[in-house]
């Protein structure tokens, strides 16, 4: 297995980390966890891609980056923020509590 | 010249404009008055991108690998629909909303739109991907917009479905830039760089994408946050998520498969669309909720766009333009005809202070104007005749017959779905119109009128509708176009 491979097997376990916490937990906020992991996995992705390819695409996958990040921060932001509305209306952070809505 | 950067720069300098502007006078008519005229030069930017010299907003050495910004057909199809839908919303939103956050509300409301533009112009993947969740964030804050526990319930379920979504899509987007270097559609599109990616490669980004933009596109399985989203929202913009928003993620998905050469993803498209139909059909069916029976329909006629589409990703060649004459058509239709719905519900929620089937009947004799309104859009949607619903549905059939094998089952299954919306559409409207003096609760005998903005904006929708019905050539004018530029990119 050379180098690069070992990079992208980091970046599919991060990322399949993430899936993982966003689809067994339960806790609103491991919920978040789970999104930050996915987006830090693709971040770590686009890093090693612009790095292979090499030259002027690495400073441009450097840029593309700091966008992901601003990107998740953004939603993590809005996400925690109805987190704390959630628990002023139900008095937990579980998403099994959010289950008023049917049909 | 002008930066092709600018129509986006001035909705959201706008936003700031439109925040300060509330904070500091309290007035929600200069508010609106100020969100609507940020659109206004926006549209004005673009009608002078159209026929000016567009520069690219970069120095020219990264051209190659972002040329970020071009204003192709599409784009000005999506700047004009986003555009109109919003401006329409803001006006009836000035009856509409309380007073109380009126800024934050427009200063979202016009960074939506500035997403849903940059979608139509973004000539990147990276760059669509950024536009896609620039509309996205707006809307989250604007779905949780009222701090109670059904639109927070409704809220949460959005962001982490969305999000998921979103990252998903971005995976399969740096897939694309890992394997080729770059994420232009232009050279993305040159033979050299396409041949660059493995096939089975290439079905996983499809995959992942069509997963992912999916969920905003609201594409059966992937459509459970949209009935809850849509009906907590406050009504103005329940009548952009439905118009613009699901739309704009389908456009965004459109895009981003063009450039993913030698796929056959036509038939896979089509299939989600046919389950898409009816799931939506079905489900709204059993709804006592006015706003949820409409939300529900809009994935049904998510479905219906989609089988333009999809006929036009299965044969190119044959029935290429006609699929997304029909798919981009009912785009526009749909944001015009649902969104007015969803504004006669608001309406209604203003003067009878609920959704409720049973406690809304007979608001139509007292509110004559949001009664004949609903019956005209409720009509269009269900695809009668002269109506602008009608037209689009027709372009789709005629697009499905094109297709091989599939083309008469494909058509049959598009009518029967019309004829099975009949089934909510036509109670809807007995009961909003047409309902008894007994049925009628004390509250809906007590209503006297609305605010005039309300009123002109659903007034204004209804005439669109009966317009585009009856000459539908001037919808067509900017639909044919945008049809023409996506067919000849999948030719290629």
């Amino acid at each position: 297995m050379d180098m690069w491979s070992a990079y992208w097997v980091a970046v599919f376990f991060l990322f399949s980390l993430g899936v993982y916490a966003m689809i067994f937990r339960h806790n609103l906020v491991h919920l978040i966890i789970g999104i930050e992991l996915m987006a830090k996995g693709l971040c770590l992705g686009i890093l090693v891609a612009g790095h292979q390819q090499g030259g002027s695409v690495f400073s441009i996958s450097e840029a593309m980056v700091i966008t992901v990040i601003l990107i998740e921060v953004a939603t993590t932001a809005i996400a925690l923020s109805l987190i704390v509305s959630a628990f002023k209306h139900t008095g937990q952070i579980d998403i099994a509590a959010l289950r008023r809505l049917k049909g | 010249m002008i930066d092709l950067v600018l129509p986006i720069g001035v909705l959201l300098a706008g936003s700031l404009v439109v925040y300060i502007v509330a904070r500091a006078s309290h007035n929600k008519a200069l508010t609106g008055f100020v969100t609507i005229l940020a659109l206004a030069v926006c549209g004005y930017v673009i009608e002078l991108l159209q026929t000016g010299d567009p520069m690219m907003g970069i120095p020219s050495g990264a051209e190659a690998l972002f040329a970020t910004f071009k204003l192709t057909p599409l784009g000005v199809f999506m700047a004009w629909a986003s555009l109109g839908l919003s401006a329409i919303v803001a006006l009836f939103s000035v009856g509409y909303m309380s007073e109380h956050n009126i800024g934050k509300y427009y200063a979202l409301l016009l960074m939506m739109t500035a997403g849903m533009v940059g979608i139509g112009i973004a000539n990147d993947l990276f760059n669509l991907f950024v536009m896609f969740e620039l509309m996205s964030l707006a809307s989250f804050a604007l779905v949780a917009f009222e701090d109670e526990w059904e639109p927070v319930e409704a809220g949460m379920k959005y962001v982490l479905l969305s999000a998921m979504g979103s990252m998903i899509a971005l995976l399969g987007i740096i897939l694309v830039f890992a394997y080729t270097g770059t994420l232009n559609f232009e050279l993305l599109n040159t033979a050299a760089i396409a041949g660059k990616m493995r096939p089975d490669l290439l079905l996983g980004c499809a995959a992942l994408m069509i997963g992912g933009f999916g969920v905003k596109a609201a594409i059966v399985p992937m459509h459970t946050w949209l009935p809850d989203a849509h009906s907590a929202a406050p009504s103005g913009i329940s009548a952009m998520l439905s118009g613009m928003v699901i739309s704009a993620g389908l456009i965004t998905l459109i895009k981003a498969l063009t450039v993913l050469h030698g796929l056959e993803l036509g038939l896979v498209l089509v299939l989600l669309a046919v389950v898409t139909m009816f799931a939506g059909n079905m489900l709204a069916i059993w709804q006592t909720d006015l706003k949820r029976m409409l939300a529900y329909s809009s994935i049904a006629n998510i479905g219906y766009i989609l089988v333009g589409i999809g006929v036009a990703f299965a044969v190119p060649e044959i029935a290429g333009f006609e699929g997304f004459r029909g798919g981009l058509y009912h785009i526009l239709n749909h944001a015009i005809m649902k969104g007015g719905a969803f504004l006669c519900a608001g309406a209604i929620i203003t003067a009878v202070g609920s959704r409720d089937f049973k406690e809304i009947a007979g608001i139509g004799r007292k509110l004559p104007v949001v009664g004949v309104a609903f019956v005209v859009f409720a009509l269009a949607l269900a695809g009668a005749p002269p109506l602008n619903g009608f037209i689009s549905k027709l372009f789709i059939c005629l697009a499905a017959m094109k297709l091989p094998v599939w083309g008469f089952t494909i058509t049959v299954i598009v009518v029967l779905n019309s004829l099975l919306s009949l089934f909510y559409y036509v109670p809807a409207m007995n009961k909003i119109l047409l309902a008894r003096g007994e049925e009628m609760t004390e509250k809906v005998k007590a209503t006297s009128g609305l605010p005039a903005s309300i009123t002109l904006a659903i007034f204004i929708l209804a005439l669109l509708t009966l317009g585009l019905g009856i000459a539908p050539q001037y919808g067509l004018d900017i639909v044919d176009p945008a049809a023409h530029y996506l067919a000849v990119l999948l030719k290629q």
